[in-house]
């Protein structure tokens, strides 16, 4: 019940803030999202659908809770000069990525769905299980 | 020469053709009646490439082959492929021809393995036709003996030409490898015996034997085990009953063998063990100096036994069959069926997990790297396979997944993280693959092929038993990684970050290469779909002796 309660709390909040907050009531432009996914080469960590290593597909990532939050997340990332050459997240500006076109970025990343068949579905996958449950019944019986 | 490399069972000499060892040349390919075929020539195309052919024999097999290289120049161009050898502990036997007398003076010099000296393991300029076949049997045992190494021995041009006539080989003296003391053995038997829940902590070993004897050390004392297998070559096969964390990690006893053992750690000797004797210039390679991470365990050297595991383990066997009482046979039998059944159980749960994982953008295009490994498995799991290739570009979905029983299941990484590695270094484990009914895969990452394809054809020429599958993500990505980073910290923007690491306009068709050089191949292959179908083909070709290779665009990891 308590989940529920908070659930509802949390859309509320969020109907006031998108009501009260103009640049969220400008629609967002997903084929320039797109682009711009491509362009800055966001696909390289987090896949062509959002599948990749660190996955944006089916709002997993914390980052896609609101486009406020990806907003500031794009905004203060690490920007020291690491003395090792990292794969961590790049920090973007808004002269880099305005907030016009994080919002495209946003819209399009929302976008994204995942929905794999179970693996009981997946011919190989069920396979490699039931082999693994066959050899150990057989070890079983030895 | 040639029944001297024979008489060592060295399988292989590679070698890129050349004017300084035209003498040994001639005699591999026409030594004998018939025709020599042991070793038998392997046709390289470039000289780095013939290194990495040794480097990946040598981790199959844990023997060397050989490799010829030519003068000044070649031995440059494969300097590093050698530099590779040396870091990942990998016996490799090299012989340079030299020409002072005729040809061009920059492709000799006084002292030509000086160009290699900090990084190769030991070398030799013999001045007689007899000090060759010595040093070519020192080089021999240099190159197995912890900590095992790529070792040159230059041979000039009028040595090579000079008849043998009645010179008899040197007798062959065995090298000695440095094992534990009785009294040592004895000590780490009872603490194995006395432990209700001892461990073996398993690294690389040398040779397939070194993990026979490890099995038959940890059945015997119920033990279980951790293994190294998933990360590279000669360790505990990963599936044995005994191998996993068991039903409770609490241990009282941990015995390492060539790895870190809380108790007890018995490994050979560290590169730095050589350096003294070949950094000559001070360069300071990589682990030639201090390590810049420390390891992890107790550094005191209180529990650390400077010997070679391997050779080691037998009298561990032998002292803890002295000391074994008929109760603790029951005791360690039952251990071990408890091990079994809680291992099975980890692995069953784990498989679920990792299998969960997998699903994640199953059917996406580009294809997923989880499904180009997943869709591999049920294919090849019946077959004697090894997993040639550096998997950490592809994000190891291998891991839990695929079983790592054999000492090649998987021969690791690069040694030094040198690209070019792995399309040579996938033909020598072919090479050991050949005549033994096993096949090799190879997941290889676009950059990497680009910089040695030519490995493609000594594939095909050879009838290599490999199935390259590309790991196509157009570009060299953990420099586009990178790249995207410095420019977020310079605030420039990352849309220009595909300059200089990206594989594009042109894209390169990678079937096509293979084609031209004479390999049968298939795709580029986008959708998830047609892999099947295309892994059947390609492992059907390979069964029948010709080389295969399958294009995919894939994820960048």
């Amino acid at each position: 019940m308590n989940q529920i309660i908070t659930k509802i709390r949390n859309r509320r909040t969020w109907i006031i803030f998108l009501l009260c907050n103009p640049i969220f009531i400008a629609s967002a432009d997903i084929d320039n999202g797109a682009s711009l996914y491509l362009d800055h080469g966001c696909y390289s960590c987090h896949g062509y659908n959002g599948t990749g290593r660190y996955p944006l597909a089916n709002d997993v990532s914390g980052i896609m809770t609101s486009e406020e939050l990806f907003i500031m997340f794009l905004r203060l990332r690490a920007d020291l000069n690491p003395l090792t050459p990292t794969n961590s997240m790049p920090n973007y500006s808004e002269a880099v990525i305005s907030d016009k076109q994080a919002k495209d970025i946003y819209a399009y990343m929302k976008t994204f769905k995942d929905n794999p068949p179970k693996i009981e579905d997946i011919p190989v996958l069920k396979e490699i299980l039931d082999n693994a449950n066959r050899n150990q019944n057989d070890e079983q019986n030895k | 020469m040639v029944q001297t490399l024979r008489d060592l069972n060295i399988e292989f000499i590679a070698a890129n053709p050349a004017s300084s060892f035209e003498g040994l040349q001639e005699s591999i390919v026409n030594y004998g009646t018939p025709p020599n075929t042991m070793p038998e020539l392997i046709t390289a195309l470039h000289e780095e490439s013939a290194v990495d052919m040794a480097h990946g024999y040598a981790k199959s097999q844990g023997h060397p082959m050989a490799v010829m290289l030519h003068g000044t120049v070649g031995l440059q161009h494969a300097s590093m492929a050698i530099y590779q050898c040396y870091h990942d502990k990998t016996p490799v036997v090299i012989i340079v021809g030299r020409d002072d007398k005729f040809f061009r003076q920059e492709q000799t010099a006084n002292d030509i393995a000086g160009l290699t000296r900090a990084f190769t393991k030991w070398d030799a300029q013999p001045t007689t036709l007899k000090g060759a076949l010595s040093d070519i049997q020192q080089a021999f045992n240099e190159a197995i003996t912890p900590p095992m190494g790529p070792t040159i021995v230059v041979i000039d041009v009028e040595l090579q030409k000079e008849e043998a006539e009645d010179l008899k080989i040197p007798s062959y003296k065995p090298p000695i490898f440095q094992a534990i003391s009785k009294k040592e053995a004895k000590q780490i038997a009872q603490n194995l015996l006395k432990a209700n829940n001892p461990r073996l902590q398993v690294g690389k070993l040398r040779t397939p034997n070194g993990i026979e004897n490890a099995i038959k050390l940890a059945e015997l004392s119920g033990c279980s085990v951790r293994t190294a297998a998933t990360g590279g070559p000669m360790s505990f096969p990963e599936r044995h009953p005994q191998c996993g964390k068991g039903q409770d990690d609490n241990y009282d006893y941990i015995l390492g063998l060539e790895s870190d053992g809380r108790d007890t750690s018995i490994q050979g000797p560290t590169l730095l063990s050589n350096a003294n004797n070949r950094d000559l210039s001070d360069i300071g390679f990589g682990f030639i100096r201090e390590p810049v991470v420390p390891p992890r365990r107790d550094l005191s050297g209180n529990n650390d036994i400077t010997s070679d595991a391997e050779v080691s383990i037998p009298i561990i066997i032998e002292q803890f069959k002295r000391i074994q009482a008929k109760d603790d046979v029951n005791t360690i039998a039952n251990r071990r069926n408890i091990l079994a059944t809680a291992n099975s159980q980890n692995y069953r749960q784990a498989l679920k997990v990792t299998l969960e994982k997998k699903r994640k953008g199953w059917n996406s295009s580009p294809v997923s790297l989880a499904r180009l490994y997943s869709e591999l498995w049920p294919l090849i799991k019946d077959l004697d396979w090894c997993l040639s290739s550096p998997t950490v570009f592809s994000s190891r979905h291998h891991i839990g997944l695929w079983d790592h029983n054999k000492p090649y299941s998987y021969l690791g990484m690069h040694g030094a993280g040198g690209i070019g590695y792995c399309i040579g270094a996938s033909a020598g484990a072919g090479l050991a693959a050949r005549d033994r009914d096993r096949i090799v895969i190879n997941i290889q990452c676009d950059g990497d092929l680009n910089y040695t394809p030519g490995s493609l054809w000594t594939a095909t020429h050879h009838n290599l038993p490999l199935l390259t599958i590309m790991h196509n993500n157009r570009g060299y990505h953990q420099e586009v990684m990178y790249l995207h980073y410095m420019a977020g910290v310079r605030g420039r923007g990352t849309d220009r970050m595909h300059i200089g690491t990206t594989l594009r306009e042109p894209f390169i068709n990678y079937a096509k290469l293979a084609e031209a050089y004479g390999m049968q191949s298939e795709g580029p292959i986008e959708n998830p779909e047609n892999l099947k179908a295309a892994y059947n083909r390609g492992i059907e070709s390979v069964l029948s002796g010709k080389p295969y290779l399958i294009d995919v665009i894939t994820e960048p990891r």
